[in-house]
């Protein structure tokens, strides 16, 4: 009986064992089918109406796949209610097992925007050096509404508003615009683009009224850290030199490179290593390290340079076969002396990161005054057309989506005018072209935009892609008006599945 | 009812071998999730809660060493 009894004991144990341990086995199947994703797609998805309030409260939930929005000072989240986003900009981290080729995201969101604020986009984290992120529209207020009035066409996602019906598709207007360029327009720059390189097309300046005969121009400042530059060879060849020293303040190892782009395409790069013997973090700054660039097969015509480099590195004595010079977007001068810039913006945003560089300055015709590191100011000036900046000394970081040079002879801008936060409605736009795709309207007032991105470049850390939501000019201190309440944020990346990794790897 | 009363008097008699199985699985579990957070951090916590499991075998572990008498 005894013998029987313990039999029985043991057989049931070795069931309870056997059970366990398939249940484990599944969980280690489960976890191996996840990462490897056979189909070739990874989902994440967090709704942000509704919650198990027990579940958070007693922290029993695991965790999510799209991490809580930072910082936190800018979201709010009532109990039941979506995120309430306050100020610009928020991240999300969002987990992947494995890097993935393509990444869709679709958000659900009600955006209570102003002219102030009128562009919501999102994007993911591009080049973690320079902490560029590839941003894409969501929400274009002007697009939505401003062009009401204005006859408008579609072609797929290409967007066409006119202010006089002059063309019936919009292949026709780009067939025409190719053709003729600004010929088109009653007055000069009638195009303003949105989303859009237009690479193709004629630039929206004519190069015969640039000046053609060979000079040299030095960029009198010096720059810190990235830069980007537009400049015109009239004739064929590039020299290019300078200097550059490195502050070695961060940890970082402070490499440089020389990139120089015809279009979208590159034609020359210089890599420089840091193989300085000065320690990082030592503020040792070392000797002046000279360069030179040198192409003699780079044909007449318009190019961009990029130095890419951190803000350790400082640019010096730019001097190029060029008459032409000017930074892009942004420009960051290192020099203690008087500073004289121009810019074709009517905008300004000005940050400082030292307080030794907060100062009085000039923008058009107002006096400005910066008293906080850390925050970033914006200035519009009441008049059009170039505007000069005086700075007693460098140090401020000056940005806008339109160019700085150190003359006027040297300022050079092949863009098109593009509709962002800042633009003016102009008498004398007459056509708005945009790569824009409208929201889905639902219910009670939300509306849902689905986002595409090739995500095979992205920057990944710890399993992670970093997600922004940006609506330029929303703030805190509610200056500029507006909040966006987000509902739902799904991701979906696509990559290759098993089975074409396998022919991949048999072939 | 009679299957019912069966089945209690059937788990209260294996209450200790079903605990003690319970702890292993348990052990096994978060031995198994702390390699898979070595090799992809943040991937065993998409799906479950560390400090829960952690809670749970603390219990299961001062149940058999206090309650379980062989």
């Amino acid at each position: 009986m005894i013998k029987s009894f313990s039999f029985f004991m043991l057989s049931l144990r070795f069931k309870i064992r056997i059970f366990w341990l398939i249940l484990l086995f599944l969980i280690v199947i489960f976890f191996a089918f996840r990462f490897v994703s056979p189909s070739g797609s990874w989902r994440c998805r967090q709704n942000f109406t509704g919650s198990n309030i027990l579940l958070d409260s007693l922290s029993l939930s695991a965790s999510a796949c799209i991490s809580q929005a930072s910082p936190a000072e800018r979201v709010v989240r009532a109990t039941d209610g979506p995120l309430l986003v306050l100020a610009d900009p928020i991240y999300f981290s969002i987990f992947s097992p494995r890097p993935f080729s393509r990444a869709e995201v679709e958000i659900v969101y009600r955006p209570h925007l102003s002219s102030s604020t009128p562009i919501f986009e999102a994007g993911f984290l591009a080049d973690a050096k320079l902490w560029r992120y590839q941003l894409k529209p969501v929400y274009n207020l002007w697009l939505e509404q401003g062009f009401s009035s204005w006859f408008s066409l579609r072609d797929g996602n290409m967007r066409l508003f006119q202010k006089e019906k002059r063309f019936s598709s919009v292949s026709e207007f780009l067939s025409a615009w190719r053709q003729q360029g600004s010929d088109l327009c009653t007055y000069k720059n009638c195009l303003a683009v949105y989303n859009l390189a237009l690479n193709d097309f004629p630039p929206a300046l004519d190069f015969k009224n640039l000046k053609q005969a060979p000079s040299f121009f030095e960029f009198p400042y010096a720059l810190r850290g990235a830069h980007q530059f537009y400049f015109y060879l009239p004739q064929a060849g590039l020299e290019l030199n300078g200097s550059f020293f490195d502050l070695n303040d961060n940890k970082d190892k402070d490499e440089a490179q020389f990139l120089i782009f015809s279009g979208q395409r590159q034609v020359a790069s210089v890599n420089l290593a840091d193989q300085r013997p000065q320690a990082e973090e030592s503020a040792d700054r070392g000797p002046v390290q000279a360069f030179s660039i040198s192409r003699s097969d780079l044909a007449p015509g318009l190019y961009r340079l990029e130095f890419k480099a951190n803000d350790d590195l400082v640019l010096n004595s730019l001097r190029i076969n060029s008459s032409y010079l000017s930074a892009i977007n942004k420009i960051w001068p290192f020099d203690q002396e008087k500073i004289f810039l121009l810019t074709d913006a009517p905008y300004l945003q000005v940050k400082s990161l030292d307080p030794g560089a907060l100062q009085d300055f000039s923008f058009g015709q107002e006096r400005l005054s910066l008293s906080e590191i850390y925050h970033q100011y914006e200035f519009k000036s009441r008049q059009g057309g170039v505007q000069a900046i005086n700075l007693e000394r460098g140090g401020l970081i000056l940005e806008n989506n339109g160019v700085f040079a150190a003359t006027a002879d040297s300022l050079l801008n092949p863009d098109y005018q593009r509709l962002a936060r800042f633009s003016t409605l102009s008498e004398e736009m007459d056509f708005v072209l945009a790569d824009y795709e409208s929201a889905q309207a639902e219910e009670d007032g939300w509306l849902r935009s689905r986002l595409d991105f090739e995500a095979g470049d992205f920057y990944r850390e710890n399993q992670r892609y970093s997600l922004i939501l940006s609506v330029p000019g929303l703030k805190l201190d509610g200056g500029a008006g507006g909040l966006l309440e987000i509902k739902e944020i799904k991701v979906h990346f696509y990559g290759k599945s098993l089975g074409e990794k396998v022919r991949d790897w048999l072939h | 009812m009679f299957k019912s009363k069966s089945n209690i008097l059937f788990f209260k008699k294996n209450f200790p071998l079903i605990a003690e199985e319970f702890f292993y699985f348990i052990t096994s579990l978060l031995i198994v999730g702390a390699g898979l957070e070595f090799i992809l951090p943040g991937f065993f916590t998409l799906y479950f809660n560390i400090a829960t499991l952690v809670l749970v075998w603390l219990i299961t572990l001062l149940f058999l060493l206090f309650y379980v008498r062989r």
